[in-house]
């Protein structure tokens, strides 16, 4: 039994039906990244495997336990954290409010030794520790998305979109401090736009196209497959 | 006679003020304007009377139980007016309608229970009244005024410094990210619904004491000008709610002694059109910036 199992999912919204049984299988320690183009249903796994949504068929399984109906804070007290597509930081609360608040269901002592590690990782935050999140530069925001996600102290780490909208040299940035983050022992999903980048770092990965699954390999294989390179790595 | 009247819509102020806090918290997480909020206000006067005369007259007892009362009641709006609306992700006017409804039923229960007359309230406060100058000032609007600014700094706390009111502010600012750290959004706006409700509570039981009277009614006037509070102060915001209460109070005093008392309730909806047209934010609102 692999650490996360999604099996035969399905999800609709409303009349769409977003995803049409999709399998992903999670080892504990990996990278995994899912890419595919827009609308493929990439974010709507994550949020599903979330909690945020209801999938109308299929199991989502973690670590031997069925999550499939879990709400989203169920979700995080099991060890599985989401830094949601476009970031989604409190853009009124400080970033040490939004950080705390990753660490929400924490025994609150734990929470001062997590902030340091996520300092740590990100010594621009902290400088900005007592800045309203929203006046942040949008990398800076990601770093905090990042970070605050990593407060819950997951065991598996889901990333959406971390490079969106970023300059390449910040996104460089990023996935190196991923590359660092998955070091230190956390299992990561992730989803990208920016294929190339994401399955330089990740151990495996599935392609998705409008709510199916077309491809599953490892990630070097996918980075040499010609129908990937076609598709998605711009020949 | 000016201060007179300063000290007058204080007092009348501090109670909208009680009223408006409920009313911004609730837009503040929902982004709803709840319109069976002023009912509540009444319905908690109605218990502190109620209990009040069955109890015997242990007037502080029959307060106390009003405001857990009608906070449990402001849950229980939440739990069967909007909740599943919310899980159905229904439109936002659905759910304003809905408390609009509530809002009837609360005041037509209230009605059918105890009467659609206006009924004497106990003062239990008679302890005199002082003079300043030519100013003349009870000491009902003093504790009213002190119990008041003691509940907004409470109030203040809570939203700004606790785990709670952190919850709170973020589940106003972005509800899906909120569920993603573990926050029981639902508990949250329990919560809110409690605390908002309780306030108004403490808000009737002042409104019974200062007029000596309640009626059924009482409640949609209050809604209204509540509402004017609100978005004078700048809407879901705390502070905004606070200070929109007490300027609508003195205004409005100080407006119907030199115009004329008949125009009291007119003030506030001019001052509430006024800010629709030059300050939309509000006081201390702020214009919605979202960062893409």
């Amino acid at each position: 039994m692999a650490f996360l199992e999604i099996e035969d999912l399905h999800v609709h919204y409303g009349a769409i039906h977003a995803l049409k049984g999709i399998h992903i299988q999670v080892e504990q320690g990996e990278i995994v990244t899912l890419i595919g183009s827009n609308g493929a249903g990439k974010t709507t796994t994550m949020n599903t495997a979330a909690g945020l949504l209801k999938p109308s068929q299929g199991k989502i399984i973690f670590q031997g336990e069925d999550i499939t109906r879990f709400d989203a804070p169920q979700v995080v007290k099991r060890g599985i954290c989401l830094s949601p597509e476009g970031r989604q930081v409190f853009p009124e609360l400080s970033v040490l409010e939004n950080l705390t608040l990753g660490a929400y269901l924490r025994p609150p002592k734990e929470r001062e030794e997590t902030i340091a590690v996520v300092y740590d990782l990100f010594p621009r935050i902290k400088e900005r520790m007592h800045q309203p999140a929203g006046t942040l530069s949008g990398g800076e925001q990601q770093m905090l998305a990042v970070g605050r996600a990593l407060m819950g102290k997951p065991k598996l780490l889901m990333l959406d979109e971390p490079s969106l909208g970023l300059a390449p040299i910040i996104i460089q940035e990023i996935f190196d401090l991923i590359v660092r983050i998955n070091q230190l022992g956390t299992t990561i999903l992730l989803v990208e736009q920016n294929a190339k980048m994401a399955l330089r770092i990740s151990h495996r990965g599935y392609v998705l196209e409008t709510g199916r699954i077309v491809l599953s390999d490892r990630a070097e294989a996918l980075l040499n497959s010609e129908q990937v390179r076609a598709a998605y790595l711009g020949g | 006679m000016f201060f007179q009247q300063v000290v007058n819509g204080l007092t009348i102020g501090s109670m909208y003020a009680l009223v408006a806090i409920g009313y911004t918290m609730v837009f503040g997480v929902l982004k709803l304007v709840n319109f069976s909020h002023g009912s509540v206000f009444m319905v908690g006067a109605y218990l502190t009377l109620e209990l009040s005369l069955a109890l015997g007259g242990n007037f502080f007892l029959a307060a106390a139980m009003s405001l857990v009362l009608t906070g449990m009641l402001g849950v229980v709006i939440d739990r069967a007016a909007l909740r599943r609306l919310r899980v159905k992700k229904a439109d936002r006017i659905t759910a304003l309608i809905s408390t609009l409804g509530v809002g009837t039923i609360l005041d037509n229960a209230v009605m059918i229970g105890f009467g659609s007359e206006t009924k004497a309230f106990p003062n239990v406060l008679q302890l005199g009244r002082f003079t300043i100058g030519t100013t003349v000032i009870s000491w009902v609007q003093v504790i009213i005024l002190a119990l008041a600014l003691v509940l907004m700094a409470i109030m203040s706390v809570i939203v700004y410094r606790t785990q709670m009111g952190c919850a709170m502010r973020a589940t106003s600012q972005n509800a899906d990210a909120a569920r993603l750290m573990g926050i029981n959004v639902n508990q949250v706006i329990a919560f809110t619904f409690f605390i908002g409700s309780l306030l108004a509570s403490i808000a009737g039981t002042m409104y019974g004491m200062y007029y000596e009277a309640i009626d059924p009614l009482m409640g949609s006037v209050i809604s209204m000008k509540t509402f004017a509070c609100v978005v004078l102060g700048g809407v879901g915001v705390l502070p905004g709610a606070m200070l929109g209460g007490l300027l609508i109070g003195v205004v409005e005093a100080v407006g119907a002694s030199y115009i004329s008392s008949g125009y009291r309730d007119a003030i506030a909806f001019a001052i509430l059109i006024l800010v629709l047209v030059l300050r939309p934010q509000g006081i201390l609102g702020k214009k919605v910036a979202d960062k893409l």
